[in-house]
C-alpha cells in the first residue's frame, strides 16, 4: 500500500524584517538572508500551524477523516501542555484522532511527516495531519538571532489520490556538542558561535543521510529532480549539495532562507512545499532534515500526479505578496523582546 | 395608578473631589435636596429609597451600598435598594422610585444615584469601565464603550451621510451649554476645529466625541400626588415614564443606528404623558458620546430617521432653538457620574421647570415640559421620563 | 487584572471562539450565535442543533481603536500597532459579530469589504493564552 501526500498548505506570516534593519541597528547583519519572515503580535506557532493545515485540508479531505494528528515544532505556545488539543477544536478533527507532538530538535517537522506515515502504514487510520509550525527565538543581542524567521506547514497523508508517494527514508543520531541548543527553562537559542565547527556538524549528518537513502534506493544524484536540505544559514546547504554532486538547478527551487530565514521545524517541510508548488508527476525529490547537532533524516518522494489544486496559496505567492516591512524597534515589540 | 411628583431635588456639583467619598459626596447631594423643598421636609418622612451605582468606589464593589448611604445621612431604617444598570442606574432608580409612590406601597420616596469615579488611575478606570456590555464577546474583541459607539456611529455615517462635522456640533453646543452650568465639570467652549481635531479614540469618535469620567451624586424626592402641596406649591409631575430593554451586545440587535430600548422607553412615556415629540420643551439627553445625542434625537422623536445631521445644523437643539437639548452641558460637558446621571439629568428638568436654572443666562422661557433619557451602556436599558411644571 | 472573565467561562464557549459553532434553530431554520436558550428570531425554547458557521462575511461596521484607548488587556497589543481596527462582521449565514480584523492598513477597511475568520491569541490572563477568531480581509 503507498502511502504518500494527498494536500499540503504553508503559511508564511505577512511581516518581514530586512537585512538592512539589521546592518542598520547594529552595524552588521550575522545571517545570509536578504530578509525573514516574523510573526504578528497575535501569531504563534498553534495559530501558523492552523493556518497552514486549513490551507492543506482545502485539498478536500474532511475534518472529521482525520484520524492522526503529528504536530511539530521547537517554539510551542507552552513550554508544557499538548498543542494538539486546541488544534483539534480549532480545525474541527475528530476527539479520538491519534495525536503526537514532536519538538526537541529542527527536525521535529520531519519526524512528525515520518510518524504520519507510520501510522498510516501500520493501517492505523486513513489519512493523517502533519502540522509543523515554528519561529525559534533568541537573545537579540546574539548573531543567532538574526537568522530566525517564522512560518508554518501541513501536509495530508492518505493512501488515494496521491501528489506524491514516500518511497524511502532513514534517520541518525550522533552527539555533537555545542550545537544550536537551549538550556533548560530558557527560551533563548544558543550555540557555541564557531561557524567551521557548526557546518562540520551539519556536512557530516546530513551527508550520511543522504548518502545513505540513496544507496539504500540504488539512486545517484541524477536520478533526483530536486533536492530540499533543511537550511541553517545561507551557504551551507549549497555548500552540502555540490559536495554530494547535486547541481543549483536540483537545489534552487527550495531555497528559502534568503527570504524566511530559519523557520525551524517548519524549515524542511515549508521548502518541500515550495518544491511540490513547481513538480510534475514522475518528478523525484530527496529531502534531507537536520537536528542541530544530534541527528539528521532523509526523505525520498516521487510525485505521482494527483493534480494539485488551482489557485492555491503557494508558497512564492506567500513569499511575494501581501508584504509588510517592520523596522527594527517594532520588530523588537513584536517578538516581545522589549 | 396615582400620579408623582418631584418635590425636591439635589446635586453636587460635577467634577473632581480628591477628598471626598461616596459617603461625603451622596450627604452633600442629599442636603441640597432638603434645601430644594419649598416648605422643607423631616427626612424620616422618606420610606423608601433606590439609589443607582455601577461600581461604587472606584470601581471596587461595595456591596450594599444603599444601606451604606442612607445610613450615612442619618435614616438607617429606611428600605434602601441600589440599583445596577450600568449608565442608566440613576434612571432605573428614579423609574422605580416612581413605580413605589404610584403604586400606593408609599407617599414618599428617595431616588439617587452616585459614582466616585476619579480615585483610581485611568488604567484601572478601563477595567470595570469597559464591564457594561456583552464583556464576553464584545470588550473580548478589544472594543471600549467608546469602541462600541464607534461601530454606531461608523454605520449611521454610512447609512446616512452623517458627517464628522455635525458629530462635533454635538460637542461644541453642549460645552457651549455646560460653560453656563455653575455644576458641570468642563465649564469651557471648544470651537468646531477643535472637536473636528481631537486626538482619536475610536474612529470616527475622538477624544472630544466623549464624555469624561467623574465624581459626583445626585438625588430626588418623589412624592404622591396628595401629599404633595405639603412641601411646595411648585410640584413637578412626572407625567410619563417608560423603560426598555434590548439584547445588551450591539452584534445582537438588527439595527444599531437607533436604540430600540430608549424607543420603546420613549413611546411608553408619551403614551402615558399624553403628549407628542412636538410638545417637549427641552430635554436632558444621555450623549455619553456624541452619536448617542444624534441617536436619540430620532428614538425620541425629535426628527425623522437619519435626520438628526439637519437638526445640528439648524441648531434647533441649541439653546434658544426648537428643541433645547441638554442645556445642562449633557454628560459631555456636565460630566457622567455613571450612577448619578440619571438622577443628575431629574434634578436638571425641575429647576428647569420651576425658573430656578443654575445661572438663569440658561434658563429656558417658559417651559413646561421637559423630557430626560438615560441610557444603559451602548443601549441594553434606557429610561425616558417626561415632566410638567403643575402651579 | 483583566476583564475578569474567568478561564472556566472561556472554556465554556471555547467551541464559538476557536471554530465558529452557532446553534440552528429547527423551528425556523435561522442559526443563533453566539448560542442562546431562546431563539433569537422565534424564541423557540427547546430544538436546536449545533451549526459550523462558515467564519465568512462582510463588515457591517468598523471602529480604529487607537492605543491610548484600548481595554488594559489589549494595551500591549495596542502600543505595537498604535491603532487597530474592530469590525462588526455580517456573517453570511446572517448573524452579526464583532471582533478585531488584521492584516489590513487602517486606511483599507471599509463597511461591505469581505472578510474571513483567522484563529490568533486574543489576550494572555493568568498566564493562560486566550484564543479566538478575528477576521482578516478576504483573500480570493
Ligand atoms: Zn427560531
Amino acid at each position: 500500500m503507498a502511502v504518500g501526500i494527498v494536500g499540503y498548505g504553508a503559511y508564511l506570516p505577512r511581516l518581514r524584517i530586512t537585512k538592512k534593519e539589521y546592518q542598520q541597528a547594529w552595524g552588521n547583519c550575522a545571517a545570509g538572508i536578504k530578509e525573514k519572515t516574523v510573526m504578528d503580535f497575535d501569531e504563534d506557532a498553534l495559530t501558523m500551524g492552523v493556518e497552514a493545515a486549513k490551507e492543506a485540508l482545502k485539498c478536500g479531505i474532511n475534518p472529521e477523516e482525520i484520524e492522526i494528528l503529528c504536530w511539530a515544532s521547537t517554539n510551542p505556545p507552552y513550554q508544557e501542555k499538548m498543542v494538539s488539543g486546541a488544534a483539534a477544536v480549532m480545525l474541527g478533527l475528530r476527539e479520538d484522532v491519534i495525536a503526537t507532538e514532536h519538538g526537541q530538535s529542527i527536525r521535529a517537522g520531519s519526524e512528525a511527516l515520518l510518524t504520519a506515515w507510520a501510522f498510516l502504514s501500520a493501517g492505523s487510520g486513513r489519512n493523517a495531519l502533519v502540522i509543523a509550525a515554528d519561529a525559534p527565538r533568541a537573545c537579540p543581542r546574539e548573531s543567532i538571532e538574526h537568522g530566525l524567521g517564522a512560518g508554518g506547514v501541513a501536509y495530508i497523508l492518505g493512501t488515494e489520490n496521491l501528489i506524491a508517494e514516500i518511497d524511502g527514508f532513514n534517520s541518525f543520531v550522533n552527539e555533537m556538542l555545542g550545537e544550536r541548543f537551549r538550556p533548560a527553562g530558557d527560551n533563548n537559542l544558543r550555540d557555541i558561535g564557531v561557524r567551521a565547527f557548526t557546518f562540520a556538524s551539519y556536512n557530516q549528518l546530513v551527508t550520511r543521510a543522504l548518502q545513505s537513502l540513496m544507496e539504500k534506493l540504488g539512486r545517484k544524484p541524477s536520478d533526483y529532480n530536486y533536492l530540499v536540505i533543511q537550511e541553517i544559514d545561507g551557504r551551507s546547504a549549497k555548500s552540502v549539495a555540490k559536495k554530494l554532486g547535486f547541481d543549483e538547478e536540483q537545489l534552487a527551487p527550495g531555497l528559502l532562507y534568503e527570504q524566511t530565514g530559519d523557520t525551524g521545524a517548519s524549515s524542511a517541510l515549508l521548502s518541500l512545499a515550495a518544491v511540490l508548488d513547481q513538480s510534475k508527476p514522475g518528478e523525484k525529490i530527496l529531502l534531507a532534515a537536520y537536528g542541530s547537532g544530534a541527528g539528521s533524516m532523509a526523505v525520498s518522494l516521487t510525485v505521482t500526479g494527483a493534480p494539485l489544486k488551482e489557485g492555491r496559496n503557494t508558497v512564492k505567492k506567500q513569499l511575494d505578496e501581501n508584504i509588510t516591512y517592520l523596522g527594527y524597534a517594532q520588530y523588537l515589540q513584536v517578538k516581545r523582546y522589549i | 395608578m396615582r400620579r408623582v411628583a418631584i418635590v425636591g431635588a439635589g446635586q453636587t456639583p460635577y467634577g473632581e473631589f480628591p477628598t471626598l467619598g461616596v459617603k461625603e459626596l451622596f450627604a452633600w447631594a442629599f442636603k441640597d435636596m432638603l434645601h430644594s423643598v419649598d416648605k422643607g421636609i423631616d427626612p424620616r418622612e422618606i420610606q423608601l429609597a433606590y439609589i443607582g451605582s455601577l461600581s461604587a468606589g472606584s470601581g471596587f464593589q461595595l456591596g450594599q451600598l444603599a444601606a451604606l448611604l442612607m445610613g450615612h445621612v442619618g435614616l438607617p431604617h429606611v428600605p434602601a435598594i441600589r440599583v445596577e444598570n450600568a449608565c442608566a442606574s440613576g434612571g432605573f432608580a428614579l423609574y422605580s422610585a416612581i413605580c413605589a409612590v404610584a403604586s400606593g406601597k408609599c407617599d414618599i420616596a428617595l431616588a439617587g444615584g452616585i459614582e466616585k469615579m476619579r480615585d483610581v488611575s485611568s488604567t484601572k478606570t478601563k477595567y470595570w469601565l469597559g464591564i457594561s456590555g456583552d464583556t464576553e464577546f464584545e470588550r473580548l474583541a478589544g472594543l471600549t464603550f467608546a469602541g462600541i459607539y464607534a461601530l454606531v456611529a461608523s454605520r449611521y455615517m454610512h447609512e446616512f451621510g452623517l458627517t464628522r462635522e455635525q458629530l462635533a456640533k454635538v460637542a461644541v453646543k453642549n460645552h457651549r451649554h455646560g460653560a453656563m452650568n455653575p455644576k458641570a465639570q468642563f465649564r469651557r467652549e471648544i470651537t468646531l476645529e477643535m472637536a473636528v481635531a481631537g486626538a482619536p479614540v475610536a474612529y470616527p469618535l475622538n477624544i472630544w466625541d466623549c464624555c469624561p469620567t467623574t465624581d459626583g451624586a445626585a438625588v430626588v424626592l418623589l412624592c404622591s400626588e396628595e401629599r404633595a402641596r405639603e412641601f411646595t406649591d411648585h410640584p413637578v409631575y412626572i407625567i410619563g415614564y417608560g423603560a426598555g430593554t434590548d439584547y445588551l451586545a450591539v452584534q445582537d440587535r438588527d439595527c444599531i443606528t437607533s436604540f430600540k430600548a430608549a424607543r420603546m422607553a420613549a413611546q411608553e412615556a408619551y403614551k402615558q404623558a399624553g403628549v407628542k415629540p412636538e410638545d417637549i420643551d427641552f430635554a436632558e439627553v444621555h450623549d455619553c458620546f456624541t452619536i448617542a445625542e444624534v441617536v436619540a434625537y430620532y428614538d425620541l422623536g425629535f426628527c425623522e430617521k437619519g435626520e438628526a445631521g439637519r437638526l445640528l445644523d439648524e441648531e434647533a437643539t441649541s439653546l434658544g432653538g426648537r428643541i433645547p437639548v441638554n442645556v445642562s452641558g449633557g454628560l459631555k460637558s456636565k460630566g457622567h457620574p455613571i450612577g448619578a446621571t440619571g438622577c443628575g439629568q431629574a434634578y436638571e428638568v425641575f429647576n428647569q421647570l420651576r425658573g430656578q436654572a443654575k445661572n438663569p443666562e440658561r434658563q429656558i422661557k417658559n417651559a413646561e415640559i421637559g423630557l430626560s433619557h438615560n441610557v444603559g451602556g451602548s443601549g441594553g436599558t434606557a429610561t425616558v421620563f417626561i415632566y410638567r411644571r403643575e402651579g | 487584572m483583566g476583564a475578569h472573565i474567568s478561564i472556566p467561562m472561556y472554556q465554556r464557549a471555547v467551541k464559538q471562539r476557536y471554530r465558529l459553532v452557532g446553534l440552528k434553530c429547527l423551528k425556523c431554520g435561522k442559526i443563533n450565535f453566539p448560542p442562546k436558550a431562546g431563539c433569537k428570531y422565534c424564541g423557540n425554547f427547546d430544538q436546536f442543533e449545533e451549526a459550523q458557521l462558515s467564519g465568512k462575511g462582510k463588515v457591517y461596521s468598523y471602529t480604529i481603536i487607537a492605543g491610548a484607548g484600548a481595554p488594559p488587556e489589549f494595551s500591549e497589543e495596542a502600543a505595537y500597532r498604535r491603532f487597530y481596527p474592530v469590525v462588526l462582521v455580517e456573517l453570511d449565514e446572517g448573524p452579526r459579530i464583532v471582533a478585531q480584523l488584521v492584516d489590513v492598513e487602517k486606511d483599507q477597511v471599509e463597511i461591505g469589504m469581505p472578510v474571513e475568520l483567522v484563529i490568533r491569541r486574543i489576550y494572555t490572563e493568568e498566564d493562560v493564552i486566550r484564543y479566538g477568531y478575528k477576521f482578516r480581509p478576504k483573500k480570493d
